[in-house]
C-alpha cells in the first residue's frame, strides 16, 4: 500500500509547487511592469540603514542591490529601471541584471565598474560598507527581517531612499492584504500545531519564531518546536532524538535545493517513520529561498503555501 | 698586573700590538641581503598598490603617491575616485600587509631564539586561541551584551591574546631553570586547548551568518577602510619590533643555553621575558587586526636561516623585510585568484609557505 | 684573590654543600676532587653564580649579589663540564659570546674585542678553525674552542668544572697544559673540579678533598693524597707513586682468594 501514499504526497508536493509558481506569476505582483519613476519628492533623505542612518543626497539611478530580498522590494514597487546590478542570489524577478557578487567581495573597487549610486546590503561583511563611504557612495544596510512589521518597514525605507514612497506605499498595502486573506483562508487550520523548518538535513539547523519565517508561522497560530532550544540563537541545531520526543504536527524542508532532501528521503531517515508528520503526510519540501529571503514576493507565496497546506490537512491513505 | 689595577684600567690579560693577530670576521649583516630585502618588499608593494579590480592606469598611480611626498609636485591625472581607491583603500591595505608580515616574522624567529626549538611560532604560548576566542565572543554574542560595534573586534581579540599569554606564564612559570622552556610550551598547549573549546561552543551556538564571520576572521585578512587599522596596530609594533631589533644579539648568547650565557654576563631569563613580552604583545596586536595568518613566523625566519645561517644579528633584520614583502605578495594572490571572492590569507601563507619551504630545505641539503 | 666562606647550598630540599672554605690566590691552582656527588660541580657553579648559596664568596676582596652578572662575568671565567656548542656558529662568533660582559648590553663587540678574541684563537693555534662552524669540529678542537670563550673574558680567575671528561688523555693534557701555562704567564687564579686523581695531582698545587658535600681534607697533593686518605674518601685501593712529573695515583686490584672462574680455567 506504499505506492498510493506516495503518490499522494508526490501529487501534493507539486501541486503546490505549481501554484507556488502560479501565484507569482500574477499580475498583481508582476514585476516585468515599468511604472514611470515617480516624481522625487524631499531629496536629500535620511534613511534608517543597519543601526545607523545614511544619508541620500539624490534620487539615485543606478543602484547596486545586494540582497535577494531587497532586489523584490525594489521591482514590485516600480523602482526596477533604477537597478544596474543585483547579487547573485537575487533569483526573482528573471530579468533583473545578475552579476557575480555575493556582497563579500574582496574590495569595493569590484563594485566600482557599475558607477553605483546606492549599494544595498543584506550583511554586513569586512570593511566593505566603510569603503563605499569612504568613496562617497551611500550604503543601504537592511539585515534579516525578524518580524513581518521588519518587512513592511524596509519597504517604507527602500521607498524612501529610492524615491518610490507611493509605489512603496501600494505594495505594503497589497502585501499586508494579500497575507491576511491567506490567513483568513486557512480559518483557524493551524492554530496550535506544532511545526519543524529544516535548513540542513544532516546537522540540524532550523529557525525560531523570532526569524522571519517564523514569524510566518506565528501568524497562523502554529508553533516552533525549537523555540526551546533556541539558547539565544536564532538559528538554533536540534539533535534527532529532539525532533522525535517533540513530534511535530508538519515538517517544512527548506534544503530541496542545497541538500537534495525530499519527504520522501526524510521519511526514510532512522527513526523517523514513527513520526506524526511522516505518517499523516504532513512533510512539505519547500524551496530554500523562503528561509533565507525575506521580499514580499517569497514571503506571500509561502504565506499561501502554508495555508493552503493547513486547509487541506491530511490526506486519507 | 696588580689587583688594583685588574678593577680599575681595562683588563689587558690579551692585548696585543694592533699589527700583530690576523683580523677576524664576526658574523654581521650583510649589505647585500639587506638590499635585496628591500627591493623584494619594494616590488611587492608597488605591485600590491597597482593590481585592484578598478582599472587605474599604472602611470597615474606612481605620479599620484609620489606626488604625496614632501617638495614633489606631480600632476597624475587620476579621478577623485582613483585617488580615493589608491589612498584610502590599496595603500592602508599593503601597509597593513606590511606591518602584520614584519611582525609576524620576527615574533616567530624571536621565539625560535628563546625556546631554541626551531618550531616555535609566535602562536605558540596561547595567542592564536585567546585572540580567536575574544573575537568569537565579540561577533556571537556581541548582540546580546548590547549592540558591539565591529570596533569592538581588535580590542577584544588583542584583550583574548593577552589573557591567554598571562594565563600560559602562570601555569608554565619554571620552578628549575632548565625547565623553563618545555613547562612554558606545555603550559601553551593547555591554554590553547582550553581557549578553542570556548571558541568553538561559542561557534557551535551561533547563526549560521556569525559562523561565517568567525571563520572569516580566523582564516585572516587584511580587508581595510581608511588608515584607522593601520594607525591602531603601528604604535604596538613600532615598539615591539624595535625592542626585538635591539635584541637581536642577546638572542645569539641564549643559544648556547641558560647556564653558559649567564656564565658570560647575560642574564638568560630576563632576556627571556623581555623577548617574550615585546614578541606577544606585538603578535597580539597585528592579529587582532588581520586575524590568524599562520605560517609567516616559521617559513620566513627559516628560509633566512637556511640562506644566511644561524645568527639572530641577520635573522631579525631580514625578517623584518622579508616577513613585510612575503605577506604582500600573499595577499595580492588572496585578492586575485577568485576575484572578485577573497581567499583567506592564512589559506594562502599555508598554501605557499610549505612547498616553498621544502623546496629551500632540499637546495641547502644539496649544498652541503 | 678567590676566597671561599662556608658556602653552603641547598638544592631541592637537600644539603649539597655545607660550610666549605677555601682561598686561592693569585697564580694559584686548586684542585677540587672527591668522589661522585661531593659537590664538585656545585661548588663551582656557585662561585659562578648559576646557584644560590649562603656564606660569602668574594673575587679580588669583593662579593658579587645574583643579580650582578655582568660584573661577575669580568671577574670569573666559567669552563662547564657539557658545554652547548650550537653546530652551525662559526669558531669566532662563539668565542665571542665571551666578550658580552665588555661591549655594550645592546651593543656590538668593539674593535678590542675583536683583538682580543684574535689574540686568544692564535695563542690556542685555533686561527686555522676560525670561520669553521662548531659542528665540524673534534672533541679536542671543541674543548680549546670553550676554553678560549672562557678566556676572552679576561677575568682573573678561572673555574673549570671537569674539563677533561670527554677528551682522551692526549687531549686532556693538552688543555691542562694550555691553561696552566696561560695561568703562569697572565697571574690567573684557577679552580678545577677534576675526578682523574693523576692529573689533580700533576697540575695543581694545593688539593680540596669534597666528600658528601663538605671540605674534608686540604693541602698539598703530596700531603693529600695518601693510600689511607684515598682508601677512606673515595673507598678506592691505590698504589701513590712518585714519578718524574709529580705524583701518580694508580689504582690496585687485590687479589682475592682464587675465583670460581679461575679454577675452572685451570682444570
Amino acid at each position: 500500500m506504499r505506492r498510493p501514499r506516495a503518490t499522494i504526497v508526490f501529487v501534493i508536493v507539486c501541486s503546490l509547487f505549481v501554484t507556488c509558481g502560479v501565484s507569482s506569476a500574477s499580475p498583481a505582483r508582476s514585476a516585468a511592469v515599468d511604472r514611470p519613476a515617480a516624481t522625487s519628492p524631499a531629496f536629500p533623505v535620511s534613511v534608517k540603514s543597519g543601526d545607523g542612518t545614511v544619508r541620500i543626497p539624490s534620487q539615485p539611478d543606478r543602484i547596486l542591490c545586494l540582497s535577494a530580498s531587497a532586489t523584490q522590494m525594489l521591482y514590485e514597487m516600480g523602482a526596477g529601471n533604477q537597478v544596474v546590478g543585483v547579487d547573485e542570489y537575487s533569483t526573482w524577478p528573471a530579468n533583473a541584471p545578475r552579476t557575480k557578487f555575493t556582497g563579500d567581495e574582496s574590495s569595493a573597487e569590484d563594485y566600482l565598474y557599475l558607477k553605483p549610486d546606492l549599494v544595498i546590503f543584506a550583511f554586513s561583511s569586512g570593511t566593505l560598507i566603510q569603503q563605499l563611504e569612504k568613496l562617497h557612495i551611500p550604503v543601504l544596510l537592511l539585515p534579516p527581517a525578524s518580524t513581518i512589521g521588519d518587512v513592511d518597514s524596509q519597504l517604507a525605507e527602500l521607498g524612501t531612499a529610492a524615491g518610490h514612497q507611493s509605489g512603496a506605499k501600494s505594495v505594503r498595502a497589497s502585501f499586508e492584504a494579500d497575507i491576511a486573506s491567506a490567513v483568513h483562508s486557512a480559518a483557524g487550520a493551524g492554530r496550535g500545531a506544532t511545526y519543524y523548518l529544516e535548513l540542513d538535513p544532516t546537522s540540524y539547523y532550523t529557525v525560531t519564531s523570532g526569524t522571519f519565517i517564523g514569524a510566518e508561522f506565528s501568524l497562523f497560530g502554529m508553533r516552533d518546536i525549537a523555540d526551546a532550544a533556541g539558547h539565544g540563537s536564532q538559528y538554533p541545531q536540534i539533535s534527532p532524538e529532539y525532533l522525535l520526543k517533540e513530534n511535530p504536527d508538519y515538517v517544512f524542508l527548506a534544503d530541496t535545493i542545497c541538500c537534495g532532501a525530499t519527504s520522501a528521503n526524510f521519511a526514510r531517515r532512522p527513526g523517523f517513520s514513527v513520526l506524526k508528520a511522516v505518517r499523516l503526510h504532513q512533510v512539505v519540501g519547500v524551496n530554500d529561498s523562503v528561509a533565507s529571503q525575506w521580499g514580499p514576493h517569497t514571503m506571500e507565496a509561502f504565506v499561501s503555501l502554508l495555508a493552503r497546506v493547513l486547509r487541506q490537512g491530511a490526506p486519507s491513505s | 698586573m696588580t689587583l688594583a689595577a685588574a678593577e680599575e684600567a681595562p683588563p689587558t690579560l690579551f692585548d696585543t700590538a694592533p699589527a700583530a693577530p690576523p683580523t677576524i670576521y664576526p658574523t654581521r649583516l650583510r649589505p647585500c641581503h639587506v638590499l635585496i630585502g628591500v627591493g623584494f618588499l619594494l616590488i611587492a608593494a608597488t605591485a600590491s598598490v597597482l593590481i585592484g579590480p578598478a582599472d587605474l592606469p599604472a602611470g597615474a598611480v606612481i605620479k599620484y603617491l609620489l606626488n604625496k611626498l614632501p617638495f614633489v609636485h606631480l600632476h597624475s591625472g587620476l579621478s577623485t575616485t582613483g585617488a580615493i581607491v589608491v589612498w584610502q583603500l590599496r595603500m592602508p591595505r599593503m601597509v597593513l600587509g606590511g606591518i602584520v608580515g614584519a611582525m609576524l616574522a620576527v615574533a616567530g624567529a624571536s621565539y625560535q631564539g628563546v625556546f631554541s626549538n626551531p618550531l616555535a611560532d609566535p602562536y605558540l604560548l596561547g595567542i592564536a586561541s585567546g585572540a580567536g576566542a575574544g573575537a568569537t565572543i565579540v561577533i556571537v554574542e556581541g548582540p546580546a551584551l548590547g549592540h558591539l560595534p565591529s570596533s569592538a573586534l581588535p580590542p577584544a581579540a588583542f584583550l583574548g591574546a593577552v589573557v591567554a599569554v598571562v594565563a600560559t606564564f602562570a601555569l608554565g612559570r619554571p620552578r628549575a631553570a632548565e625547565r623553563s622552556a618545555a613547562s612554558m610550551l606545555l603550559a601553551g598547549v593547555a591554554v590553547s586547548a582550553f581557549f578553542v573549546a570556548v571558541q568553538t561552543f561559542l561557534m557551535q551556538r551561533s547563526s549560521p551568518g556569525d559562523l561565517t564571520l568567525v571563520y572569516g576572521w580566523i582564516l585572516g585578512g587584511l580587508s581595510t577602510a581608511g588608515w584607522g587599522q593601520v594607525e591602531l596596530v603601528l604604535p604596538y609594533v613600532a615598539v615591539a619590533a624595535a625592542a626585538l631589533f635591539a635584541c637581536r644579539r642577546l638572542l645569539d648568547v641564549l643559544s648556547i643555553g641558560d647556564e653558559e650565557a649567564t656564565s658570560v654576563g647575560v642574564r638568560a631569563s630576563r632576556v627571556r621575558l623581555i623577548v617574550i613580552v615585546a614578541a606577544t604583545l606585538g603578535t597580539a596586536a597585528a592579529v587582532s587586526v588581520s586575524g590568524l595568518i599562520g605560517f609567516v613566523g616559521i617559513i620566513v625566519p627559516h628560509t633566512i636561516r637556511l640562506i644566511a645561517g644561524p645568527s639572530y644579528r641577520r635573522i631579525i633584520p631580514l625578517s623584518l623585510l622579508f616577513g613585510a614583502g612575503f605577506l604582500i605578495f600573499a595577499d595580492i594572490l588572496a585578492r586575485t585568484v577568485l576575484s572578485p571572492g577573497e581567499v583567506p590569507l592564512g589559506v594562502v601563507t599555508a598554501f605557499l609557505g610549505a612547498p616553498f619551504f621544502l623546496v629551500v630545505l632540499r637546495q641547502a641539503r644539496t649544498l652541503g | 684573590m678567590l676566597d671561599i666562606e662556608r658556602v653552603t647550598v641547598v638544592l631541592g630540599g637537600a644539603t649539597v654543600l655545607s660550610g666549605v672554605s677555601a682561598r686561592v690566590e693569585r697564580g694559584g691552582w686548586l684542585g677540587v676532587i672527591g668522589p661522585n656527588g661531593a659537590g664538585k660541580s656545585t661548588l663551582v657553579r656557585a662561585i659562578t653564580g648559576l646557584v644560590a648559596y649562603e656564606g660569602e664568596i668574594r673575587i679580588a676582596g669583593k662579593a658579587y649579589a645574583k643579580s650582578d652578572q655582568r660584573r661577575r662575568a669580568r671577574s670569573v671565567a666559567y669552563v662547564p663540564q657539557r658545554p652547548v656548542l650550537p653546530r652551525s656558529m662559526s669558531v669566532t662568533d662563539y668565542v665571542l659570546l665571551g666578550r658580552s660582559a665588555h661591549h655594550p648590553y645592546l651593543g656590538a663587540e668593539t674593535a678590542r674585542d675583536r683583538r682580543v678574541t684574535a689574540a686568544v684563537l692564535e695563542r690556542l693555534q685555533l686561527g686555522a678553525f676560525a670561520e669553521r662552524p662548531l659542528g665540524e669540529l673534534s672533541g679536542g678542537e671543541s674543548q680549546r674552542v670553550v676554553l678560549a670563550r672562557a678566556l676572552v673574558q679576561e677575568a682573573p680567575v678561572l673555574v673549570m668544572d671537569e674539563p677533561t671528561t670527554s677528551l682522551d688523555l692526549g687531549h686532556s693534557q693538552l688543555v691542562l697544559e694550555l691553561a696552566d701555562e696561560l695561568r703562569r704567564e697572565k697571574g690567573l687564579c684557577v679552580l678545577c673540579a677534576i675526578h682523574d686523581l693523576t692529573l689533580a695531582a700533576q697540575y695543581s698545587e694545593r688539593l680540596l678533598v669534597l666528600s658528601r658535600g663538605r671540605a674534608v681534607l686540604s693541602g698539598l697533593p703530596g700531603d693529600v693524597l695518601t693510600e689511607a686518605n684515598i682508601r677512606r674518601f673515595f673507598e678506592a685501593e691505590v698504589e701513590v707513586l712518585e714519578g718524574a712529573s709529580g705524583l701518580s695515583v694508580s689504582p690496585v686490584r687485590r687479589r682475592a682468594a682464587t675465583s670460581r672462574y679461575e679454577s675452572k680455567v685451570r682444570a
